[in-house]
This record gives C-alpha cells, sequence and structure tokens, in this order.
C-alpha cells in the first residue's frame, strides 16, 4: 500500500474522531525528538506508518519504538503504529479499533451538541 | 551423327522405364525372400528341437550318460546337470518348508485375507482414524496465518501484540476466520485441538506405517510361496530344456564329420543332425545369395535412377536445349541392359532354387569333410562371393567328393529343372518346392 494513501486513511480517521491532527510534527519521547506522520498535541494521540514502501524508517530504530510503546504503556500518549503493510480495508480496521479504545479510555473529545442542547 | 537433346530425354525416360521396372522386381524378390526365410527358419527351429529331445530325451543317470557317450560333451562329466537340478530343487523345497513354517504364513488367511484379515481390518480401522485427524488438521494449516498465530500464542495469555499495532487488528481477522471453521469453539480450544489432532495424527501415521509393513510382508511371504510352487513344478522341464540347449550348442558347433560319426552309432542320430546343420546353412546361404544378388545391385539401380534424374533437369534447361552427344558416349550411356538384368535374374533363380528345393540331407560324404553348399548345389554353382564358401574353397579346393557320386544322372536332372524353373514367373519358381 501506497505511504500517502495510508496516511490519507489515518488522518481521516483520526479527525473524523474529533481530534486536531498536524502532520509531520516533532514530539520528544524520553528526551529524543521522534518525527510523527500524524499528532493531535491536545489530546496527544496520533499515528505512525513503522513500515514505508522503502522499508523501515531510519528515523525509528527499534529503541525509539520501545520508548514510544514503553510511554504508552504508562498512559503518557498513544500512537497507531503501522507495524505491517496493510490492506485499506485492515488500515481502516485497525484505525476503527484503537480509536475505539481512546474513547472507552475517555481521551476523544465528546461530540458537539446542538446549540440549544439535546433536548 | 551425334544426337540432340531431345533423343537425350527420350532415351533417359526408356532407361528410367527399364530401371524402374527393375526396382519392382526387387522389391517382390526381396517380400519372398522375407517369406521364404520365415518357412526356413520354422522348419530349422523344429529340426533343432527333435535334434535337441533326441540326444536327451530326459533327465535320467542313464540318459545323461548316454549322451555324453555320443556326443563327448567333456562339462558334463565334472558338472552333472541332475545334480544342478536336484541342488536347486532342494534349495527351493528348504525355502518352501521354512515359509510354510512361519506362524504368520500359517495364519495368513486370518491375518492377510483382503477384506476379513485382523490386519487388513486394522489398517483401514487407524487410516480412517488419521483420515480424521488428518481434517481438523487440514482445517487450522489451511488457513496461511495459523501457523503464525500458533507461535505467537494468539488466544493465551502469553499473546503480547498491543492494541496500538496494526498486526495486533491483523491477528484478530486471522483469527476469526480460523473460527468460522470451528463455530463455538475460542481460539484456544482450536489450539487444543490441534495439539491433540497432530500427536493423534503422528502415532496413527507411525501405526499405519507399521501395519502396512507387515500387510506387505506377508502378500510377499504368500506370493513368494506360490511362485515356488510353481517353480519346483516346472523345474524339471525347465533344466531338461537348459541341458538340451546346451549340449545342441556343442553337437552343432564341433567338428562335423567327427560329430557325424559319433552319432551314427544311434541310427536316428545322423538324420537329424544332417537336417538340422543343412537348414541352419540353407538360412544362411539364401541370405547370402539374395544380399548378394539382389541387395547389391539394387543399390546400383537406385544410383543410376539418381543419375538420370540429375541428368534430365540439368539438360531441359534453356541454356542446354542445344547440346549434343557424341554417338558413342550416348550408345554407351543407353544401350539396352535388360540382358544382363535377365542374365543376373537367371543366376539369382537359379542358384536360389538349388538351395531353397534342397531336402536330401543324406546326400553327404560319410568319410570326409563337406561344404553344405557343395552338397546343395552339387558344385556347380558359383558361390565364392560368400566369405565362408569362397574361405573353404580356398582351403580345401573345389569340392572332388561329388565325382565319387554315381548319380550323375539325377544331378543333371536338377541342374535342368533349375533352369527350366529360371524361366517361369518368379513366384511359381520360388514356391514350387518344399523346403522340409
Amino acid at each position: 500500500m501506497k505511504e500517502a494513501l495510508g496516511r490519507s486513511i489515518l488522518k481521516e480517521a483520526f479527525e473524523a474522531a474529533g481530534l486536531s491532527i498536524v502532520e509531520d510534527h516533532t514530539i520528544e519521547v524520553a528526551g529524543r525528538p521522534v518525527l510523527l506522520d500524524g499528532w493531535s498535541e491536545e489530546r496527544r494521540i496520533g499515528y505512525e506508518v513503522l513500515t514505508s514502501e522503502a522499508g523501515d524508517r531510519a528515523s525509528f530504530p527499534p529503541e525509539v519504538v520501545l520508548a514510544l510503546e514503553e510511554a504508552m504503556g504508562r498512559g503518557e500518549l498513544f500512537v497507531l503504529l503501522v507495524d505491517l503493510d496493510p490492506t485499506e480495508e485492515l488500515l481502516r480496521r485497525a484505525a476503527a479499533g484503537f480509536l475505539g479504545a481512546m474513547k472507552e479510555k475517555g481521551l476523544l473529545p465528546a461530540p458537539p451538541t446542538p446549540r440549544g442542547g439535546l433536548g | 551423327m551425334s544426337y540432340g537433346v531431345g533423343q537425350f530425354l527420350q532415351a533417359a525416360a526408356a532407361q528410367r522405364q527399364v530401371l524402374q521396372g527393375e526396382l519392382s522386381r526387387m522389391a517382390q524378390a526381396a517380400t519372398r525372400h522375407a517369406q521364404n526365410r520365415e518357412v526356413v527358419l520354422a522348419s530349422l527351429n523344429a529340426a533343432r528341437a527333435d535334434l535337441a529331445r533326441s540326444l536327451l530325451p530326459g533327465l535320467t543317470p542313464e540318459l545323461v550318460a548316454k549322451a555324453i557317450q555320443l556326443t563327448g560333451y567333456a562339462p558334463w562329466r565334472h558338472q552333472d546337470p541332475i545334480r544342478a537340478l536336484e541342488g536347486e530343487r532342494d534349495f527351493l523345497t528348504r525355502r518352501l518348508a521354512a515359509i510354510e513354517g512361519e506362524e504368520t504364513f500359517k495364519n495368513g488367511e486370518l491375518l492377510f485375507h483382503p477384506r476379513t484379515g485382523s490386519v487388513t481390518r486394522e489398517l483401514t480401522e487407524v487410516t480412517a482414524h488419521l483420515a480424521t485427524q488428518q481434517q481438523v488438521l487440514a482445517a487450522t494449516e489451511a488457513h496461511p496465518r495459523f501457523s503464525h498465530l500458533f507461535q505467537i500464542g494468539y488466544g493465551t495469555p502469553a499473546y503480547a501484540v498491543p492494541f496500538w499495532r496494526v498486526s495486533f487488528y491483523d491477528d484478530w481477522k486471522a483469527g476469526d476466520e480460523i473460527l468460522e471453521r470451528f463455530p463455538g469453539k475460542t481460539f484456544d480450544q482450536v489450539r487444543a485441538a490441534w495439539i491433540e489432532a497432530r500427536q493423534a495424527a503422528t502415532t496413527l501415521q507411525e501405526e499405519v506405517l507399521r501395519l502396512d509393513a507387515i500387510l506387505r510382508q506377508g502378500r510377499a511371504r504368500w506370493e513368494e510361496h506360490q511362485a515356488t510352487k510353481a517353480k519346483l513344478a516346472v523345474l524339471p522341464g525347465e533344466h531338461l530344456v537348459a541341458a538340451q540347449k546346451r549340449l545342441l550348442d556343442h553337437v552343432l558347433t564341433s567338428h562335423a564329420p567327427t560329430m557325424l560319426a559319433a552319432l551314427a552309432r544311434d541310427p536316428q542320430l545322423p538324420n537329424l543332425y544332417l537336417r538340422t546343420t543343412a537348414l541352419a546353412a540353407k538360412v544362411h546361404y539364401l541370405d547370402g545369395v539374395h544380399a548378394e544378388l539382389v541387395g547389391k545391385p539394387h543399390a546400383a539401380v537406385q544410383e543410376q535412377l539418381a543419375k538420370l534424374s540429375r541428368d534430365e533437369i540439368k539438360y531441359r534447361r534453356p541454356k542446354n536445349a542445344y547440346a549434343m552427344f557424341p554417338p558413342e558416349t550416348f550408345q554407351k550411356r543407353f544401350a539396352d541392359r535388360r540382358g544382363a538384368y535377365d542374365k543376373r535374374w537367371k543366376r539369382y533363380d537359379n542358384t536360389y532354387v538349388a538351395i531353397w528345393g534342397f531336402d536330401s540331407w543324406d546326400r553327404v560324404p560319410a568319410d570326409r569333410d563337406f561344404l553344405w553348399w557343395d552338397v546343395m548345389t552339387d558344385g556347380q554353382v558359383d558361390g565364392d562371393y560368400l566369405p565362408d564358401v569362397g574361405d573353404w574353397h580356398r582351403r580345401h579346393g573345389r569340392p572332388t567328393y561329388l565325382d565319387d557320386r554315381h548319380d550323375r544322372d539325377e544331378l543333371e536332372a536338377r541342374a535342368a529343372a533349375a533352369a527350366a524353373a529360371a524361366d517361369r514367373d518368379d513366384d511359381a519358381l520360388l514356391r514350387g518346392h518344399d523346403p522340409s
């Protein structure tokens, strides 16, 4: 799958869940700068395509992935890691599953309500 | 007066017709020769069998001793053919007894019967059970990711892929696809069923191999028993035929006058011996005569026809339209060769008929070496183009023993008959004699 298409699918899904996504955003993890494909600074939720058409990115050596996953284990941030070459269907399914988990944790913004209240 | 191209082409057409006629006649002669050869070969085989039976009618000490005495066959003085027969018979009898003593052979019917044998039925049951286990294995292993899920502990507490990895959702999807084949089961239960089926299949496979080996060994013993019994039944006949063949080879390759004198102690044998050697010589001579007087000219006629074709093409070209041929060259090239051809055919027919029609096996000199060619042709036909005939005549000179005969009238009558036959139709010529 083309990396650009994958990023587009993820951005669309994350924004549909109410997240404001900034692409190619750098965060700091374990004292190291990490460039992510998509990031919501407000919710500290993002996504990263680890496997590209050209193979693993040089900026994501195993120790960085490990540091990211440790941070996620502590609940400091959450990044959907695309660790294989997915089909479109699998990527949409993974995005939905990941965002569903975020919702369960109460990390997603509430959906907008009508101006006059829910009625 | 020189000849022009038109006359050349006309003469070439006439010559082509003559040559094609020759080829056709040669083809007919070849067909007849092949048929005649089969007839003589059949007679030769019958003669060999008759001689063999007369030399050694059976494998008894008396008959073997008589055969040795008559033929001087030395190897049997040290290698008794009866002992060889008894040795093999002993071996086979002991083998038969050993097989019949085996418990599995004694109970062969109970164990190995194709439908009711206990081993057969056990094998059928185990095979069916194995098939059931293999179905479970096939249902899981048919999914390309089953092996991966099994290895990473999917469906167990050991599964460690977190939800933030896309591969977590890929595993989930594959797991669901596998579970669709096992309604109502969890992946852990499927995993346990697979482990059980794999272990059972391994054990059952070994059992199938074990039972199959027992069954095959049982059947092999039964087949060996049948074959040994059958071999024992035909053994005396086989040894007799083999002994007769060895004796016959010895008799037919020994010095003929010496062997003839030795065989004369049994009044029946000389004629059988002479008939066999004469028929063998007849096949050889007929082949040789045909090859020399039909086979070789056949190649020459084909070459002439090819040259004729090349020249016809050449002189039909416009640039050669006015070519002229000197009379001596032209006449030499297109001389009528039918007379020469007829002469050769007459020679072929005379020779062939003299040999084909010969059946007087006893017309050989009793006291000296002889050549069947000379006997068959009464020394009247040149056969030195056959290597063995030419060689004989170089070593022994022309046959003189024929002069001792007092049946010149008969000899001349045969020569005259052969010459007359040559003038008749080929078919009648070559079919009017009984070869045997």
